[in-house]
C-alpha cells in the first residue's frame, strides 16, 4: 500500500515538470477580445440543442448564442427586429409575408446562408416525411407554426411565407427559438446526433459538451452583428442553488441565474457581486379546476381567491421581489387592464362562502410542483403557505406533488385529477395573446388551460383580438376579457416575477431581457 | 471452486434477466412514456405518433423483446429527453462513480484497518473506545447530511462539486477516470485539481465501509492475537505491535478483503445520494435523473449496468474468498 | 455473504435479557430510542405547532424561547424536528410491518415447501438484491407518485428480502431440530408444523432484524424525502426538511441543516445500538467476544 502511495506521488511530481500544453491563439477579431473566457452557471444542463427540438429553458438559452432567427426581438423588448432578414413585407390580409435575406452570412461549418436554407428548415420543421428528418421526432413548438401552408423562394435572398390564416403573432413567431436557421448540411451531416452538434450562423460557434457538466462555445470573430466581446463561452451546470452563489461569490464563475430568493441579501451585501433585477413577462397562479365541484360555483372560486393573502405569500414564498395583481397576465405585456381590482384579502368572508357552499371540511387536492420554476422559484413555499390559507377558511387540502418532468405533472392537470394547482407561465414572444388565448380559450382545454374553464364571451373577445391587426383596437379587446376573468375567477393570480441573475462585478455588457432571454455576444470578464 | 463460481455464474443471469424486466415494466407501468418524450406542450396527435414511431403501443413483452434483442447487439438506445446515445452517457458517467468509489474505499480501508488495529492492541483503551463509538456513529450518520455538513464546514475551502473546475481545459477521454487520464497526459495540476475535487465527496462516502471496515479489523485482530502462535511469538520476546502487524494482520486479513469486496459493491450503488449532494457527475445522479424524467430508455440501461456491477462484483468477492481461505470449500 | 442470526430454542428470553442489561452500548441505544419516542409521544407539548408559519420569524437563528432556530417560512425549528420524530416512527415502523407482512409468509413458504418453489422465490429475492435499495426504492415511488402511503409502501417492499431469507434459512434450520421432526413423526400436518413450531422459534431473529430495520427504513425514508419523493412537502418529516434547506441557503443557516440532521443521525443510531445488542445477546457466535 505504502510503496503504491509512492509511486502516485512521484509520478505527480514528474508530471508537474512538464507544465500544460500552450495555448493555441485562434482568430481574433480587429482589436483583440475584451475578455477570455466567460462562465455561464445555471441548475441544469440543456437536454439538445436543436433548435426545433427543444421547449426547456436551459436549452433555449444556449441556442440563442449559436442560431439567428429572421427577425429578433429588440434588445430591451418584445418589438422585432431585422436580424437574418433585413427587411420584410406582408400582405395587406396578412396571409403572405416576403422577407428579404442579409447577403453574404455563412454558417459555421463554412456552407452559405440563403433562401433555400431557410425554406429547408422551415420544410424540415414542418413536414414528418422530410429527408431531413432523421431524429427529430418531436417538435414540441410546431402548434405555433401549424399555420404556415408553404415556403417559397423566388431569388437567392428572397423567402416567402404563406399562411392559411391570417394571425397578428406571426412576425413575432419569427422572432422565437424554434424558427432559429440550421445548417442543412450539418443536419444531414450529423443526422440523429445533430442535437449535440448544432451549427448555426449565431455570435457563438459551438465547440464542446460534456453532459450534465459544461458546454463550450467560442466566439464567432466573422459573426454579421459583430464579433462578441468575450473568446470563450463555458456553460456550467451546478445543481445546488446554495453551492452556485457560493461559487459566484468565490470568483469561480461569472454570471448565474435561478438566485434562490433566500441568497438575495448576501449577494446585495457582496461588493464583489452584482444582482440584476428586471421586470419580467410571467406569473403564476392558483388554477381552480371549474369541471369539478363544488369549484364549478363562481362563488366557491371567489371564496379562494378572497382566502389568500398575496402580501404575506409575496414575502415568505417570493422573498419579496414580486408584484402581484388580479390580472392572468403582467403588467410588462401590453394590453394589461390596470383597471380590473382584485378580490381583498378577506377570510371571514371567504370562510362564509365556503360554509354556505356547504364543503366545510372538504378534502381536496391542491396540485404543487415538486421542483422550482423560472416563475415561481420555491413552490413547495407557496404550497406550504396557500394551504394554511385554505384550511383556515375551512377546506382540507392536500399537497400532491408528481414529478415534474417528463410531462407527469402537467398531464395529471390534464386529466382534470387536481381541484386547485400551481401553474405558471412565460411568455414565448410578448404578446398578450399568448397568455389570454393559449391559457385559457376552450380550444385549450384540456391541453394549457389547467383552469379546464369555458366562457363564449371570453372566447368571443380573444379571438377577435388574435384576428384583429391594430394593437390598439386588440388591447381593447383583452381589457374586456381580463374583466370578464375577474367575474368568473377561473384562476387566482398570485405573482408577476423580475428575472433575476447575479454577476460578477466585472462582468460588463450583459443586461436580462424582459422576455428571460440570455444573450452573451456583447458580454465580457473585464481582465 | 470452479463448478462453484460457474453455478454462482449461471445463477447471475436469470438474476439480471429478472432485473432487466423488472425495470422495463416499472418503466411502462408509471406515466405516459410517449407523452414524456412529447414534451409538456405537445398536442394529443403528436404524442399518438410518438407512440407509434417508438413501437410504444406495442404488447409490453415484444417491446422488452425487441429492447434486449437492441441490448445483445450493444445497442442501449437513446435517451428519450436528450437524443443521446445512452451507451455513451453510461460510458462517461460509469467511470466518475467509480472513480468516486474507489476513491472512497481506498480512504475506508486505509483509515478504517488502521483505527481497527489500533482499537485492538489495547482493548477497552480509550482509543479502543473511540474508534467503537466513531465507528457507531459513522454508520448512522446519513450521507447525505454529512455531505451538506461537509459543504458548510469546508466552504470556500474545498470545491463543492463536480469533477474538474469549469474553466480547467479538459477532457478525460483516455480511461475516464480523470485523476488517471490527467497523469497519463502529463497534467499534474489537472490531477491535484481532481484529486482536491474527489476530497469531500470521497470522504462523505467513504463513513459507513471505513466504520464497517473498522469494526471489522478490530474484531479480526482480536481473534487473531489471542490465539495461540501469536501468544507464543509473544512469550518469545517479540514487540507486541510488529507481532500484531506482522503475523495478526496477515491473518486478519481474510475477513477484511472480503468486507472490503463487499463494500465496493454496496458503494457503486450507495453513491447515489452523494452525487446528488456534491453535483457529481457520475451513474447514480444519471439515475435518479433519469427516473424523475421518466427517460425510461436511460433509467433502463442505467439500473442495469449498475446491477450488473453490484451482482459481479459480489460474485468476485465470493471467488476470491475462495482463493484466500483454502479452508472455505464450495462444495 | 449474508449473516444469519441462528435460531436459538434452548436460551429463554430472560438470559437474553439480562446480557442487553449489562451492556452499555445496549443502555445508550435504548436511551436513544426511548428518546425519540419521547419525542414522538411529547411532540405536541411544542410551544408552536410544526406548521405554523409566521412571516416575522424568517430564518431565526437558535436563541432563548427558538432552540433550534426557524426556518424560511418562520416555522419553529424545534416544533418540526420533534413532530418529524412521530413521523419518522410512524414511517418506519409501517414500513417494516409492510416487509413483514410479505417477508415473513414468503420466507416460512419458500422454506417450508423446499425444491422449485424455494429456488423460485430465492430468485425473486435475488433480483430485488440486485438493486440498491434505496435506488429501487426511488423508482417505485417516482412511478406511483410519491405520496406518505407509496414512500412506506417503497420502503416496505425493498427491504422485503432481508425478512425473508432470514426466515426461510431460519426455517430451514428449525426444520432438522428433534422435536419438529418429532412432531412431523408424530403426524402433525404442516400448516400445524410452521404454525406452532417453526414461527415462535423464528420470531427471535426477526425481533433484532426488526428493530435493526427501524433504522434502516427511517433512512431510507429520510433519502427518498431528500431527493424530494418523500411526504406533502410542507410535513416535517425529516429528509423533507433536509431537502428544503438545501434550496434555502444552508450555507448561511447552518441550523436548518443541523435540527433534522442529528435527529437522523441519533435515532438510526439508536436503533442500531439497540438492533446489535439484541443480535448479541441472541447470537450464541458472538458470546465470545
Amino acid at each position: 500500500m505504502k510503496r503504491w502511495l509512492g509511486c502516485a506521488v512521484m509520478a505527480l511530481v514528474v508530471a508537474g515538470c512538464g507544465k500544460g500544453a500552450s495555448k493555441e491563439k485562434g482568430p481574433q477579431p480587429p482589436g483583440g477580445f475584451a475578455g477570455e473566457v466567460l462562465v455561464y452557471a445555471r441548475g441544469a444542463d440543456s437536454k439538445k440543442l436543436d433548435p426545433q427540438a427543444i421547449e426547456d429553458g436551459e436549452s433555449v438559452n444556449v441556442v440563442t448564442q449559436i442560431f439567428d432567427t429572421l427577425v429578433a426581438f429588440e434588445a430591451k423588448g418584445t418589438k422585432v427586429e431585422p436580424a437574418l432578414a433585413t427587411s420584410w413585407t406582408s400582405s395587406p390580409d396578412g396571409m403572405t409575408w416576403t422577407f428579404k435575406l442579409r447577403t453574404g452570412v455563412k454558417f459555421h461549418d463554412g456552407t452559405a446562408f440563403d433562401a433555400a436554407a431557410v425554406k429547408s428548415n422551415f420544410d424540415r420543421y414542418l413536414q414528418p416525411a422530410h429527408p431531413l428528418r432523421a431524429g427529430l421526432t418531436e417538435t414540441p413548438y410546431d402548434f405555433l407554426y401549424k399555420n404556415i401552408s408553404k415556403v417559397e423562394t423566388p431569388s437567392g435572398d428572397t423567402v416567402v411565407f404563406t399562411l392559411t390564416e391570417g394571425n397578428a403573432t406571426f412576425l413575432t413567431n419569427m422572432a422565437m427559438f424554434p424558427a432559429c436557421i440550421s445548417s442543412p448540411a450539418a443536419i444531414a451531416k450529423h443526422k440523429e446526433a445533430y442535437g449535440q452538434n448544432p451549427v448555426g450562423t449565431g455570435p457563438f460557434r459551438f465547440v464542446s459538451w460534456e453532459p450534465t457538466q459544461k458546454i463550450v462555445l467560442e466566439a464567432n470573430v466573422e459573426y454579421w452583428g459583430g464579433s462578441p466581446k468575450t473568446k470563450k463561452v463555458i456553460y456550467a451546470v451546478i445543481a445546488e442553488n446554495s453551492v452556485r452563489v457560493q461559487r459566484l461569490r468565490a470568483g469561480e464563475v461569472h454570471i448565474i441565474d435561478g438566485v434562490p430568493p433566500g441568497e438575495l441579501d448576501s449577494i446585495r451585501a457582496d461588493s464583489s457581486c452584482r444582482l440584476l433585477l428586471e421586470p419580467g413577462m410571467n406569473f403564476s397562479y392558483l388554477a381552480i379546476n371549474c369541471e369539478k365541484a363544488p369549484f364549478d360555483r363562481p362563488e366557491v372560486r371567489q371564496a379562494i381567491a378572497m382566502a389568500i393573502d398575496k402580501k404575506e405569500l409575496l414575502k415568505l414564498a417570493y422573498r419579496g421581489i414580486g408584484q402581484t395583481g388580479p390580472n392572468a397576465l403582467p403588467p410588462t405585456i401590453w394590453g394589461y387592464n390596470d383597471k380590473v381590482a382584485d378580490y381583498p384579502f378577506d377570510p371571514v368572508k371567504a370562510k362564509a362562502a365556503i360554509a354556505a357552499a356547504g364543503i366545510a371540511g372538504k378534502e381536496i387536492d391542491f396540485y404543487v410542483m415538486p421542483n422550482p420554476r423560472a416563475y415561481v422559484p420555491d413552490p413547495a413555499s407557496v404550497g406550504a403557505v396557500v394551504k394554511q390559507r385554505l384550511e383556515a377558511i375551512g377546506l382540507k387540502p392536500r399537497i400532491v406533488s408528481p414529478v415534474w418532468e417528463g410531462g407527469v405533472y402537467l398531464g395529471e392537470l390534464k386529466q382534470g385529477k387536481h381541484d386547485i394547482a400551481l401553474v405558471g407561465w412565460i411568455t414565448d414572444n410578448g404578446d398578450p395573446d399568448n397568455f389570454l388565448f393559449t391559457l385559457f380559450h376552450s380550444t385549450a382545454i384540456p391541453e394549457q388551460n389547467h383552469a379546464h374553464w369555458k366562457s363564449k364571451a371570453f372566447d368571443t373577445l380573444v379571438v377577435q383580438a388574435q384576428k384583429e391587426p391594430v394593437q390598439a383596437k386588440r388591447a381593447e379587446f383583452y381589457g374586456l376579457a381580463q374583466e370578464v376573468m375577474r367575474g368568473e375567477t377561473p384562476v387566482v393570480p398570485l405573482a408577476y416575477l423580475p428575472n433575476i441573475a447575479a454577476i460578477r462585478a466585472n462582468v460588463e455588457g450583459y443586461a436580462l431581457h424582459p422576455m428571460g432571454l440570455v444573450r452573451l455576444k456583447d458580454a465580457f470578464a473585464k481582465k | 471452486m470452479r463448478a462453484f463460481l460457474l453455478r454462482r455464474f449461471a445463477l447471475a443471469v436469470p438474476t439480471l434477466l429478472g432485473v432487466s424486466f423488472l425495470v422495463f415494466a416499472l418503466a411502462h407501468v408509471g406515466g405516459d412514456p410517449a407523452r414524456a418524450i412529447a414534451g409538456e406542450k405537445a398536442p394529443a396527435e403528436t404524442v399518438e405518433r410518438i407512440r407509434h414511431e417508438y413501437g410504444l403501443d406495442r404488447p409490453v413483452v415484444v417491446q422488452y423483446a425487441s429492447y434486449m434483442g437492441g441490448l445483445a447487439r450493444g445497442n442501449f438506445g437513446r435517451s428519450s429527453q436528450t437524443k443521446r446515445l445512452v451507451a455513451e452517457d453510461l460510458k462517461r458517467h460509469f467511470p466518475a462513480t467509480v472513480e468516486l468509489a474507489t476513491a472512497a474505499l481506498l480512504l475506508a480501508a486505509l483509515f478504517g484497518m488502521a483505527a481497527g488495529v489500533l482499537a485492538a492492541l489495547r482493548p477497552g483503551s480509550f482509543v479502543d473506545l473511540a474508534v467503537m463509538s466513531l465507528s457507531l456513529v459513522g454508520v448512522s450518520i446519513p450521507v447525505f447530511f454529512l455531505g451538506m455538513l461537509a459543504l458548510v464546514a469546508f466552504k470556500g475551502m474545498l470545491p463543492g462539486g463536480g469533477r474538474l473546475d469549469f474553466m480547467t481545459d479538459f477532457t478525460a477521454d483516455r480511461t475516464g477516470f480523470v485523476v488517471l487520464d490527467a497523469l497519463l497526459s502529463s497534467r499534474a495540476e489537472v490531477a491535484r485539481e481532481a484529486l482536491l475535487h474527489l476530497l469531500l465527496p470521497a470522504c462523505a462516502l467513504a463513513t459507513i465501509p471505513m466504520a464497517v471496515i473498522a469494526r471489522l479489523t478490530r474484531a479480526s485482530m482480536l481473534e487473531t492475537l489471542s490465539s495461540d502462535y501469536v501468544r507464543t511469538a509473544r512469550a518469545k520476546g517479540l514487540p507486541v505491535m510488529a507481532v500484531a502487524l506482522r503475523h495478526a494482520l496477515r491473518n486478519a486479513l481474510i475477513p477484511i478483503v472480503t468486507a472490503i469486496g463487499l463494500q465496493y459493491g454496496t458503494l457503486l450503488s450507495g453513491a447515489v445520494l452523494t452525487e446528488t449532494v456534491f453535483s457529481w457527475p457520475g451513474i447514480g445522479r444519471y439515475v435518479v435523473e433519469s427516473i424523475k424524467g421518466k427517460d425510461f430508455i436511460a433509467m433502463q440501461g442505467a439500473i442495469l449496468v449498475i446491477a450488473t456491477a453490484f451482482v459481479l462484483v459480489n460474485l468476485l468477492v465470493d471467488a476470491l474468498y475462495g482463493r484466500l481461505d483454502p479452508r472455505i470449500s464450495h462444495a | 455473504m449474508p449473516e444469519f442470526i441462528d435460531v436459538l430454542p434452548a436460551r429463554g428470553p430472560s438470559r437474553a435479557w439480562l446480557k442487553v442489561r449489562r451492556s452499555r452500548a445496549a443502555m445508550a441505544g435504548a436511551l436513544l430510542v426511548a428518546l425519540y419516542l419521547g419525542a414522538a409521544a411529547f411532540a405536541g407539548f411544542a410551544k408552536r405547532p410544526p406548521r405554523e408559519i409566521s412571516q416575522d420569524s424568517q430564518l431565526q437563528s437558535p436563541g432563548a424561547g427558538k432552540w433550534f432556530g426557524t426556518d424560511h417560512l418562520g416555522r419553529d425549528m424545534l416544533s418540526r424536528v420533534l413532530h418529524g420524530a412521530r413521523w419518522s416512527l410512524f414511517i418506519g415502523v409501517v414500513s417494516v410491518g409492510v416487509a413483514l407482512i410479505i417477508g415473513v409468509p414468503l420466507g416460512l413458504f419458500a422454506g417450508a415447501a423446499g425444491g422449485a418453489v424455494d429456488a423460485l422465490v430465492m430468485r425473486v429475492v435475488d433480483i430485488m438484491l440486485a438493486f440498491p435499495a434505496i435506488l429501487l426504492a426511488i423508482a417505485i415511488v417516482a412511478t406511483l407518485g410519491p405520496s406518505l402511503f407509496n414512500l412506506m409502501l417503497a420502503v416496505g417492499l425493498v427491504n422485503v428480502p432481508v425478512y425473508a431469507r432470514q426466515v426461510r434459512a431460519s426455517v430451514l434450520q428449525v426444520r432438522e431440530l428433534d422435536y419438529v421432526t418429532a412432531a412431523r413423526a408424530l403426524g402433525a400436518g404442516r400448516t400445524r408444523i410452521i404454525v406452532f413450531q417453526i414461527l415462535p422459534n423464528v420470531a427471535a431473529p426477526i425481533v433484532v432484524l426488526a428493530t435493526l430495520g427501524v433504522g434502516t427504513a427511517i433512512l431510507e425514508a429520510a433519502g427518498l424525502g431528500f431527493v424530494g419523493l418523500g411526504v406533502e412537502p410542507d410535513t416535517p418529516e425529516w429528509g423533507t426538511m433536509l431537502a428544503q434547506a438545501r434550496e434555502h441557503s444552508f450555507m448561511q443557516y447552518p441550523w436548518t441543516v443541523a435540527g433534522p440532521g442529528i435527529a437522523i443521525s441519533l435515532a438510526i443510531l439508536g436503533f442500531n445500538l439497540l438492533g446489535d445488542a439484541l443480535r448479541d445477546a441472541l447470537d450464541p457466535r458472538s458470546s465470545k467476544i
